[in-house]
């Protein structure tokens, strides 16, 4: 019996977490389209992570990701603060290749939610359909992406920005924050929260960029 | 998890056991019998691949025989690792100062205490886990091999450069395999000064 209260507790905190897709207004002038956090070329970057689990329990690791906006290409490496590497993966033609990987972390399905992650941080998504628009919160690019996946793009004011990701039932499964761009425009400091039952967030600051002309592998 | 924290220290317990020249086995022993306490800068630098050039981290650490250690980073990311009267702790820095990190990660670090004795008396060349040689050159330099083949294919080896002249080791580097590897460059290396408690009790 005591079983079901708890059943019901994190069902109603998945429901709470679990916002739906809001309705867009017209944008007339398109300030949405012309305001996107995305990267517009290939950049190298390296980023301190702060990744806290569940349980609150939490880890700091540093990232390398080489990512390239026009070929959809992802190379990246997540390693401890001493160095230690715990995976080196790439993502291209939408396929995963683990390269290196600790044994804690040798899990495809691990690494393609990873890629998910990076790439709705960093690219515009791969949609079938896009529309802009406003609502309350700001200037919104919606693209409307595979498996009925909806991912909203806001612009605020201030010059922060927000990304929501929605599954095909219109809840809402990912928010990133970003606090600013740099003169280049590349997040600065970002968070990323997964909502759900194994819900996670990823604090990301970024150390250190580089442009680069190809991806390097 | 257990098995990165325990290879992590593994790398300390050389760094701050092996740091006096010696010519042979039997007198690292004694050497490592003769130090009390290291206290030292170091730079890590870290190869990889995918970068064009390594990425630094800057850092220090202390250390009192028998078993007390704070490894702590400074850039880019703060961190820290105590070791303590036998508990380990981990610090992150978060936006209220240093947190400590998950529980697991410090109770996986209490499990490698008999290694790091091990390495800390000087015992390089009868660890159950490690083969080492010793190469004597311009500067002498211990190797240390994984013996289990299952820690071979995360570090390929360790290896010390040792300056005869100083009695200091110089480097270290830890090989992952031929794309990433982490070198760490010491400095204001001093040894046996009285080093506070304070600074394996708490992060800040």
């Amino acid at each position: 019996m005591k079983k079901i209260p708890a059943f019901l507790f994190i069902i109603c905190l998945t429901i709470l977490y679990c916002k739906s897709l809001p309705v867009l207004k017209p944008d007339n002038q398109n300030n949405a389209e012309h305001n996107t956090p995305f990267l517009k070329k290939a950049y190298r970057l390296s980023h301190s992570i702060r990744v806290t689990l569940p349980n609150n329990e939490s880890m700091v690791a540093i990232g390398v990701t080489v990512a390239d906006p026009e070929k959809r290409s992802i190379d990246a490496v997540l390693m401890t603060v001493e160095g230690l590497v715990l995976f080196d993966i790439s993502y291209r033609e939408k396929k995963v290749i683990i390269n290196r990987s600790l044994p804690d972390f040798e899990n495809n399905n691990f690494a393609e939610l990873l890629f998910d992650d990076i790439m709705l941080f960093y690219f515009v998504p791969g949609s079938r359909e896009h529309e802009s628009g406003q609502n309350n919160d700001g200037f919104v690019n919606r693209y409307f992406c595979e498996n009925n996946t909806v991912i909203d793009q806001i612009a605020f004011n201030n010059g922060s920005f927000e990304i929501k990701k929605y599954d095909s039932g219109n809840d809402q499964i990912r928010t990133v924050n970003i606090q600013s761009l740099n003169k280049e425009g590349i997040p600065e400091k970002a968070e990323l929260i997964a909502y759900g039952f194994f819900g996670y967030s990823l604090n990301m600051e970024l150390i250190d960029f580089e442009e680069i002309q190809t991806t390097h592998r | 998890m257990k098995r990165i924290v325990t290879l992590l220290f593994v790398i300390f317990s050389v760094i701050t056991s092996a740091a006096l020249y010696a010519d042979d086995w039997d007198e690292i022993k004694n050497v490592a019998k003769d130090i009390k306490s290291v206290k030292a800068d170091f730079i890590q630098e870290k190869h990889l691949k995918i970068l064009n050039k390594p990425l630094i981290s800057k850092g220090r650490f202390f250390f009192t025989a028998p078993t007390s250690l704070r490894w702590e980073y400074i850039t880019p990311v703060k961190s820290i690792l105590l070791m303590h009267n036998g508990r380990v702790k981990s610090y992150i820095s978060g936006e209220k100062g240093f947190v400590e990190d998950s529980r697991s990660k410090a109770q996986a670090m209490g499990i490698v205490m008999q290694e790091i004795t091990s390495w800390l008396n000087g015992r390089f060349h009868d660890d159950p886990n490690f083969k080492a040689d010793l190469y004597t050159g311009r500067y002498d330099k211990i190797v240390l091999t994984p013996k289990d083949k299952s820690f071979l294919s995360i570090i390929q080896s360790i290896e010390l450069e040792i300056s005869r002249k100083q009695g200091i080791i110089k480097s270290v580097k830890i090989t992952e395999n031929k794309d990433s590897y982490t070198i760490l460059k010491f400095s204001g290396i001093n040894h046996n000064q009285q080093i506070d408690d304070k600074y394996y009790r708490d992060a800040e």
